[in-house]
């Protein structure tokens, strides 16, 4: 249960950047995979996969409901403040490189279109095959490949002006 | 086939993750190798695909744990208090009322009730010495001789009654020797043909049929019958009620 909510956490933390929001979408995922665990079926696919979907779809439920809120603010104005520090007060150095570069990675994601954000993380954070990206998206394998193709191309480009060096 | 730099842009991902064919391989390095552009643009791409595959996944909040299982209890905790339908019935229920169960079940009673009944009908009443394993033994073995008894004089009362039937079934050309010279067998009838006169006797077929007669107080029974048919209008009935 805990590994599973880890993963919910970091899905709905990389698409909305918000720790609070993550936390209460997490919260809301579990309850509602708790009251429709009986409509899976593991024909449908792994239950990680079928996770990943009930996430999406709330994450996309949560994305249309705050749309007036990020059009009155400025994105940039909330995201870069954000980002979770580390608990230990004292990290060593490649931790701290690591939470800095956790909190870059965040900032250019949040630049992202919804489309190309989700299909990002879901590859290249979540660790999905293209199958089971398709399977959670419902979109052809061919629109999977293009978005996470593009958004990876447009992240790298977010991060160059960032200043951000590649590894 | 010269690439492109849209066509590099489009298999990026592709050529990154290694599906890519030989000859588009080639291609591809072909062009990237003489353009600055796409060359820039593929070693960022490899560099930010090496560092997102190098992040941990971020730590869950440590009181999220138990604010999920507060919430869950708040809403389903509240729901077993309240009437749980067929929930009181046992999940391993319907495993009984599969066949080799109830056949199980079934044989464990009947054993329990013979030795029950075994117990209870041991001489001397219900007593604790009853329940000593060699009196129970004996009270069993004593039960099963008595229903074999009862069984087989069953079977052997079953069986004279057959012989009996099978006896008034007979013709009386079936007894040629104790038959008079002048007589004519074929046209004397049985009681039963003489009541009914039309039509076959159901029961010839059973004449053709070879019998067997273990029986020696049958047998004299059969003889002195067909005696009494051939000699008097007596009904062999009469006879039959002189067995014994």
């Amino acid at each position: 249960m805990r590994r599973h909510t880890r993963r919910v956490y970091n899905l709905c933390y990389r698409f909305t950047g918000n720790s609070t929001v993550a936390e209460d979408l997490t919260q809301e995922v579990l309850l509602r995979v708790y009251r429709t665990i009986g409509s899976y079926q593991s024909q449908y696919g792994a239950f990680a996969t079928w996770l990943t979907s009930v996430t999406r779809n709330l994450l996309v439920d949560h994305h249309r409901r705050t749309r007036h809120d990020r059009m009155t603010d400025s994105i940039d104005d909330v995201l870069p403040v954000v980002e979770d520090k580390p608990s230990q007060v004292r990290a060593p150095d490649r931790q701290a490189e690591a939470a800095e570069l956790s909190a870059q990675l965040q900032r250019g994601l949040a630049r992202l279109s919804p489309e190309l954000r989700e299909a990002v993380i879901l590859r290249d954070l979540q660790g999905l095959d293209y199958r089971e990206i398709q399977t959670v998206l419902r979109v052809p394998e061919g629109t999977v490949k293009s978005r996470i193709n593009r958004g990876r191309i447009e992240l790298a480009g977010i991060l160059k002006q960032m200043g951000v060096r590649p590894a | 086939m010269d690439w492109n730099c849209t066509l590099v842009e489009e298999r990026l991902s592709d050529f990154l993750e290694g599906t890519l064919l030989a000859d588009e391989q080639a291609a591809f390095s072909a062009h990237r190798a003489g353009c600055a552009h796409c060359s820039q643009m593929v070693a960022q791409v490899d560099g930010l695909l090496g560092q997102m595959h190098a992040l941990e996944p971020l730590p869950m909040p440590l009181q999220l744990a138990a604010r999920i299982l507060t919430a869950t209890r708040a809403e389903f905790g509240g729901a077993k208090q309240g009437w749980r339908g067929w929930a009181w019935w046992p999940r391993w229920a319907p495993a009984v009322w599969q066949p080799r169960v109830a056949m199980g079940i079934a044989t464990a009673l009947a054993t329990l009730v013979i030795v029950l009944h075994a117990v209870s009908a041991a001489p001397g009443g219900s007593k604790v010495a009853q329940l000593n394993p060699l009196n129970v033994l004996r009270a069993g073995n004593r039960q099963v001789h008595l229903a074999y008894a009862h069984t087989a004089k069953f079977v052997n009362d079953l069986r004279v009654v057959y012989e009996i039937e099978a006896l008034m079934a007979q013709p009386q050309a079936a007894a040629p020797p104790v038959a008079p010279p002048n007589a004519e067998p074929e046209q004397r009838q049985t009681p039963e043909q003489e009541s009914h006169p039309v039509g076959p006797n159901p029961r010839e077929k059973t004449q053709t049929m070879p019998r067997r007669n273990n029986f020696p107080a049958i047998r004299n029974a059969e003889l002195a019958m067909v005696e009494n048919m051939d000699s008097t209008d007596e009904q062999p009935s009469a006879t039959l009620r002189s067995l014994p």
